[in-house]
């Protein structure tokens, strides 16, 4: 995409270093292709990648107290990364924060070559990718089935099935996703009770 | 040329600002504990909300 519209390997190379987010990587396609806009950039960026913000919530103790390491795991907290290191399990024995540095590294290091070698050598590669993209899903759709049997209150799954369906329905395919995470984020609020899998008397107690 | 870079500059800086902005705004203090709850039970409607998208 990025070749037709006129940029080599070089910039694929430094757009996945610096911007390093699969959607809007996409989107920066058109946007440079157009020509577009400073402020029409920062709009998108901020409506594709508002979703993140929600992300850092579940690593703010973790990622702080990894010392140096901390600004790059946050800089590297893509889909794909949170995804794994939410459903990490470190074995006995081996270093959490060592092993959760290094899958950033890597799943940076495999965008970043695999955004290069598709700009090099994907005009000359033709293979019919229908369904390649379809991993995404099964990799959400095992995480989540993982996390139903594994906590004892259900109420979190149920309420982003539904608040995204209703979302979806109400809203459409474009605009869903950030009311749909709003919705959630104040359901799991009001009900806490019902979807807290950790007492608060279990969190003091620890503290 | 300088117009492309900036607009990936600006999409950088975007990008970067969002996925700081949790850890800036609790920066060294004890994050509160509605956040740290919302940490734990949030990801399972991310996933979810993903599954109509990709």
């Amino acid at each position: 995409m990025l070749q037709d519209a006129g940029y080599n390997f070089i910039w694929a190379f430094f757009m996945s270093i610096f911007v390093y987010a699969g959607s809007m990587q996409f989107m920066l396609v058109t946007l440079l292709a157009g020509a577009q806009s400073l402020m029409n950039t920062f709009v998108m960026t901020l409506f594709i990648n508002g979703r993140h913000l929600f992300y850092g919530l579940s690593f703010i103790e973790k990622f702080r107290e990894m010392g140096k390491a901390f600004p790059y795991m946050a800089f590297s907290l893509t889909d794909e990364t949170y995804s794994v290191l939410c459903s990490l399990k470190v074995p006995e024995g081996l270093n959490e924060k060592k092993i959760s540095f290094l899958i950033s590294l890597f799943d940076h290091i495999y965008w970043i070559t695999g955004s290069v070698l598709g700009a090099l050598i994907g005009q000359w590669l033709s293979f019919d990718s229908t369904g390649v993209d379809f991993s995404m899903t099964a990799l959400f759709v095992v995480i989540v089935v993982n996390q139903w049997l594994e906590n004892k209150k259900h109420f979190s799954t149920l309420t982003g099935f539904l608040t995204a369906l209703l979302a979806l329905a109400l809203l459409g395919p474009d605009s869903f996703l950030l009311p749909a995470l709003a919705c959630s984020t104040i359901l799991l609020i009001v009900f806490r009770k019902q979807a807290d899998d950790k007492p608060r008397e279990e969190e003091e107690a620890k503290a | 040329m300088t117009h492309s870079i900036l607009i990936i500059a600006v999409s950088a800086l975007t990008t970067m600002a969002i996925r700081f902005f949790p850890f800036l705004v609790f920066g060294k203090r004890k994050v509160p504990e509605i956040v740290q709850y919302l940490g734990r039970v949030l990801p399972v409607p991310l996933w979810q909300h993903w599954w109509y998208i990709v």
